[in-house]
């Protein structure tokens, strides 16, 4: 899982490419974490993440929870059409109310 | 009046049946021993002599009873009402029914039909039966009895035999006794009982395999052993069929919510199953990191396949969840990929050695959609169901295994 992230404004974009699995769940959720708490607005850049399942988003869905609780923006974009298949299943946005295209 | 002293023997005596003031009543041949609770906290044995729907009929010397009561027939078989003396000058007191707790249900009178057959079932109280044994050896008989009284299981069993050991020889107690060949057994848990001054347990199959004993051995002070024989195959054969019920149900339940989607299987059926076809590659699930290699390998055999790539896609997403599970409730299992003989069908065996899924888990486990818990294990199997064409589900406490199948055709 690669890993790079742009910081202006208040406004955070993170973008992760690759498999998003229980290996690299821990590490994607404290990322979204740590720029969450100092940024009002966070982007997260799905367009390279070729494969998740229920641990690896599971991680992502509790940080963006927490962070919506504290009345922060969470986004995420560019998500691949199979992996949107994958997010509806596990009822990944609906659950959070936040935008995912 | 002072014939019902002598009831049930005297069979031409209606007198409790008619102190109970109500039609349809019957006697309790033999007479049952109860346990009577008085509303100040005193208990006292009495017996059951006569019932009817609304009312019983107790003979109870050893304390009056008035006001409400509570008679424990058995441990989930009592009764609550209000007694009265129902004779004069005699101990023979009339309970009039204000309620029944039967099982897990509360009446508010007694089913005859229900008393009858707790009545002729082998529920006896350890104390009946043994009061049928003659002349009783007093003090082992008393603490023996006592040891006894402890187990409820006794409630379920059909025969118990009871031996005492003394210098090394094993003899009965009465004229019951159980096969020779199980005294060396007994020997060796009675000199266990002496050396350790506690009682023992032990479970004991007779030498055809065709019973079963609960073994209760109890040291006694004189250095000799009472011992206990308790003939639990009845017990354990309905405790069988009950839970052989109870399964067939979680199974129609979760077949029937799941379109058929969702398979509950025996042991032996899964590993017909897992037999089947040829097996294209196994891999080992110790670690998270081992994931990304069974999805390689899923994607390796299903393009030789030339399976379509969203298929594919979900296919995998399925058996990645199967394995994570291997993971998160355990520490991993084995996932071997087949493709099946004659259905054009990859099945997919993920097999862990956690302690399984208890069987009132499984609707929770597996139909739960969505987030709800940071351990939740719904939200993968939501997504098992959703991308395969059938799961097959076996667990017990050795494992737990799931088929993931895919056509392909």
């Amino acid at each position: 899982m690669d890993f790079q992230a742009t910081e202006t404004n208040g406004q955070a974009t993170l973008y992760f490419a690759g498999e998003l699995d229980m290996a690299v769940g821990d590490k994607v959720g404290n990322l979204l974490r740590e720029y969450g708490e100092r940024n009002g607005s966070v982007t997260v850049d799905f367009r390279d993440v070729t494969f998740v399942d229920s641990s690896g988003i599971g991680n992502l869905f509790f940080t963006t929870k927490d962070l919506l609780a504290l009345g922060k923006r969470v986004e995420i974009i560019n998500v691949r059409e199979e992996i949107m298949d994958i997010l509806h299943v596990l009822g990944f946005a609906e659950a959070l109310g936040i935008t995912v295209n | 009046m002072m014939l019902c002293e002598e009831c049930p023997q005297n069979p031409a005596c209606q007198n409790c049946l008619a102190a109970l003031r109500a039609g349809a009543g019957q006697k309790v041949i033999p007479a049952r021993t109860v346990r009577v609770k008085l509303d100040s906290g005193e208990v006292a044995s009495a017996e059951l002599r006569a019932i009817c729907r609304t009312a019983i009929g107790l003979f109870c010397h050893e304390q009056k009873l008035s006001d409400r009561v509570e008679v424990e027939l058995a441990s989930d078989f009592r009764i609550i009402g209000n007694a009265f003396q129902g004779i004069h000058d005699v101990p023979y007191y009339v309970l009039d029914i204000e309620k029944v707790l039967r099982r897990e249900e509360v009446l508010g009178r007694l089913l005859m039909e229900e008393f009858l057959q707790w009545h002729h079932s082998a529920e006896k109280q350890p104390t009946d039966m043994l009061a049928e044994l003659k002349e009783p050896e007093d003090e082992r008989h008393r603490l023996i009895k006592e040891e006894l009284q402890k187990l409820s299981i006794l409630r379920q069993v059909q025969s118990i035999y009871l031996y005492v050991m003394e210098n090394g020889d094993i003899r009965p107690i009465g004229a019951q006794r159980t096969e020779e060949l199980m005294e060396g057994d007994m020997r060796r848990v009675a000199l266990e009982a002496i050396k350790s001054g506690t009682s023992v347990r032990e479970q004991l199959v007779s030498s055809d395999g065709s019973k079963m004993y609960e073994m209760y051995a109890s040291p006694l002070p004189d250095q000799t052993c009472g011992l206990a024989l308790i003939d639990v195959t009845e017990a354990i054969a309905e405790e069988r069929r009950r839970q052989q019920k109870e399964w067939d149900m979680y199974k129609q339940v979760l077949g029937a919510v799941t379109q058929d989607k969702l398979v509950l299987l025996t042991d032996a059926e899964l590993t017909v199953l897992a037999e089947d076809g040829l097996k294209l590659a196994t891999v080992l699930i110790q670690s998270a990191e081992d994931l990304a290699f069974l999805r390689t390998e899923c994607r390796r055999i299903m393009d030789a396949l030339q399976v379509e790539e969203k298929r594919k896609f979900q296919y995998v997403v399925a058996v990645n969840e199967a394995a994570t599970n291997t993971l998160k409730h355990g520490t991993g299992g084995t996932v071997t990929i087949h493709l099946a003989s004659a259905e054009n069908t990859v099945r997919v065996i993920v097999h862990d050695h956690g302690n399984g899924i208890l069987l009132e888990e499984l609707p929770r486990a597996t139909l739960r959609q969505g987030y709800s818990s940071k351990h939740s294990l719904g939200v993968g199997f939501h997504a098992m169901l959703q991308f395969c064409d059938r799961v097959c589900l076996g667990t017990s406490p050795s494992g737990t295994r799931l088929i993931l199948e895919c056509m392909i055709g």
